[in-house]
């Protein structure tokens, strides 16, 4: 079968299940590969880690695919195996990481993208407040960050991370507001 | 908050957010995809044949037996209308009789020929209960209780003929006004010898007597004496 770009997650994710499509299946891999090893990476705070975590919810989604019901968004649904797959590893090892700083992060400024007319100080600035909001985003309450994270990678609303983390719309969207004022207010330090 | 200032942290989220999972995981998870829809297909194609042919079997084996106990019934059922029609009962059965034998005789000849004794005792004892008098005293017994409507037939036949032969006698000495008076009162006492116990019959006697009723207390003492020729007897009736 064939799928195009507009093919929904959902759709996909039932080919796979009941056509046992592995095209269907990469297409939807594809789409969210990025965006959920962004999200684990930046909750658990280690690359090993989190390439481990992300290959387990993969596999969970693959093996678990008859159990699939398209009831919600695939990201939704998706994001809820994360979050309780990284709750089952806080749980086994004991250790929720604090602070979430990436050892081998690259240097920011290689990822601004040059501009031949773009003077010396004005790169700098960019690439302080670059370095600065990672800092910020590290130091959030883990709640705080996985609401802002879900909602930046997966597109999620208030009510889907309510779904995904398993906790009431208020809840969520007071996370999410929290996070946004914390970081709005470390970035305006800077300033 | 402004949609302006999320819109720049969500700017700086993206300057950002652009690590990926290596190549050897990708590989990884795709394949172990595949293997899953190969693993999904080959289970359906590897036990199809096994489940219909078990679905086979088991249809098989369900039909025979059914076929089976359908034909036990209905050679069973050919054998109580055998046995009905060589002793047809004299009188009408009732329906939750009919119901009730036709399930004791599906469990075996001994409960059969139990069962139809039982009917025939106890068709005798509604022909007797059916008889003028006999309804007033005693009720008529449900019909699930054969066993005890059996032992109350045979005790109403035995009375019946010590009922005829008082009649009789009766006739004999007082003539019609009187033997229809002990008539009477022997039916009743037919019905008392099995409703009351000795003691209380002989208290009914004395109750006769003292009511005037010589002939129909004389009566019951001679029907009491030849149930009971042993019994010791009070005082007022020596």
């Amino acid at each position: 079968m064939r799928h195009d770009n507009e093919t929904s997650d959902e759709s996909l994710m039932a080919a796979f299940r009941d056509s046992n499509d592995v095209g269907a299946f990469e297409r939807l891999y594809r789409r969210h590969r990025g965006g959920l090893y962004r999200y684990l990476l930046r909750q658990c705070g280690a690359a090993a880690l989190a390439e481990e975590l992300f290959q387990d919810v993969w596999l969970n989604v693959v093996r678990a695919k008859q159990a699939y019901v398209a009831e919600a968004r695939f990201a939704t649904y998706l994001y809820r195996v994360a979050h309780n797959r990284l709750v089952d590893h806080y749980r086994r090892s004991a250790h929720r990481p604090s602070i979430a700083v990436l050892d081998d992060e690259p240097d920011p400024m290689e990822l601004i993208p040059a501009d031949s007319d773009e003077q010396p100080e004005v790169r700098f600035e960019a690439k302080q407040q670059v370095e600065r909001f990672a800092q910020l985003l590290a130091v959030l309450p883990e709640a705080q960050r996985e609401a802002f994270i879900l909602r930046e990678e997966a597109g999620l609303s208030i009510a889907e991370i309510a779904g995904a983390t398993g906790v009431n719309e208020e809840t969520a969207k007071s996370r999410l507001r929290y996070a946004l004022a914390k970081l709005r207010r470390g970035m305006l330090e800077l300033v | 908050m402004s949609d302006g200032y999320e819109r720049q942290l969500s700017d700086l989220y993206r300057a950002r957010a652009r690590e990926e999972p290596p190549a050897s995981i990708d590989n990884a998870i795709l394949a172990a995809a595949r293997h899953e829809a190969r693993g999904s297909t080959r289970v359906g194609i590897r036990w199809g044949v096994p489940l219909a042919l078990a679905a086979v079997v088991v249809l098989s084996v369900s039909l025979v037996t059914v076929m089976r106990d359908a034909l036990e019934l209905s050679g069973e059922s050919m054998n109580v209308e055998e046995q009905r029609q060589a002793s047809p009962a004299p009188a009408e059965p009732d329906k939750p009789r009919v119901v009730a034998d036709e399930s004791e005789q599906r469990r075996g000849p001994r409960l059969q020929e139990r069962t139809i004794t039982e009917q025939k005792a106890a068709d005798q004892l509604r022909s007797e209960l059916a008889k003028p008098g006999a309804q007033q005293s005693a009720p008529v017994p449900a019909p699930a209780r054969a066993r005890v409507n059996a032992n109350r037939a045979l005790d109403a036949t035995s009375a019946e003929s010590r009922k005829s032969k008082a009649v009789a006698a009766g006739r004999t000495a007082s003539g019609p006004a009187v033997g229809a008076a002990a008539e009477k009162a022997l039916r009743s006492d037919a019905q008392a010898g099995d409703a009351l116990s000795p003691e209380q019959w002989l208290k009914r006697i004395e109750r006769l007597r003292k009511e005037g009723k010589a002939t129909e207390a004389q009566a019951s003492f001679n029907e009491f004496r030849k149930r009971y020729p042993a019994y010791p007897l009070p005082e007022t009736l020596k």
